[in-house]
């Protein structure tokens, strides 16, 4: 059996996915908001640590994008950041100019969005983003703040 | 729950994860080969472009506990396809919330339409 070909393909494939895979996973918080005239959408998206829990205090990666509502228009913006919190929760809110502000917050260590808003707990601020909108442009011009 | 496709060799198939229609957010757990955040693909939840929704039956007012089961346990264990991924930790989350997960296959059967029905908000 050790021999067949299909075999050793099988093994293969198997090791390029575990190591490609960095042999585990990371947990991944997503969320969108379109603006107010519906015509811009946010994605934002949110990476832990592997081997660490979302609630775990660790580095998030931090991804946003920017689009037209537009089925199948190109992003805008596409932008990463990185930094060190808890299960990282935002706000985004536009204006009716097309701004965007993103505040990003968290609830302290092992404590998960969802308990720590129906527990009404205290936040901490771990990063505001603030994209205003070129009308002349047609594009996001960032103004981050920590 | 929700399916997209997955993007990036070596994967292939689809990628699970939960959705709160309340928060418009979701969670999952991602394979990932150390790409970011946006660019393999991201989690837009139903009525956005190529994300595959299915209400899952009695989660009205469990959608807290299942998103903070998420938060603490999506990423336990060690990732392997088909045993301990994306598909069973949503499902392993709406278990343990007392809801039976609705169809989700990794693959969609070749020349079928997909399992779960679209939903818009």
């Amino acid at each position: 059996m050790a021999r067949n070909p299909i075999w050793w393909c099988l093994g293969a494939i198997l090791l390029i996915i575990v190591v490609g895979s960095n042999g585990c996973g990371r947990p991944a918080v997503s969320g969108l908001a379109d603006s107010d005239d519906g015509k811009f959408r946010v994605v934002i998206t949110v990476l832990g640590e592997y081997r660490h829990a979302y609630s775990d205090r660790t580095r998030k990666t931090v991804g946003i994008l920017i689009t037209p509502t537009a089925a199948s228009a190109k992003p805008i913006l596409q932008k990463e950041y990185s930094t060190t919190a808890s299960a990282l929760d935002w706000n985004a809110v536009w204006d009716k100019q097309s701004n965007l502000v993103i505040t990003f917050f968290d609830y302290g260590p092992k404590i998960t969005s969802a308990d720590g808003a129906a527990k009404n707990l205290p936040t901490n601020n771990v990063l505001t983003l603030v994209y205003r909108f070129d009308r002349n442009e047609g594009r996001f011009v960032e103004r981050s703040e920590k | 729950m929700c399916t997209r496709p997955v993007k990036g060799f070596p994967f292939v198939g689809k990628h699970a994860y939960l959705w709160d229609d309340n928060s418009k957010k979701g969670c999952g757990m991602r394979s990932s080969s150390g790409k970011g955040p946006t660019t393999g693909g991201v989690d837009t939840g139903p009525g956005t472009p190529g994300q595959n929704c299915s209400r899952v039956p009695g989660s009205d007012g469990k959608e807290g506990a299942v998103m903070s089961c998420c938060q603490k346990n999506a990423n336990k264990g060690i990732w392997f396809p088909g045993i301990n991924d994306c598909h069973n930790s949503a499902d392993d989350c709406l278990k343990s919330n007392g809801l039976a997960p609705p169809p989700h296959p990794r693959f969609d059967p070749p020349g079928e339409e997909p399992p779960l029905a679209h939903y818009g908000p």
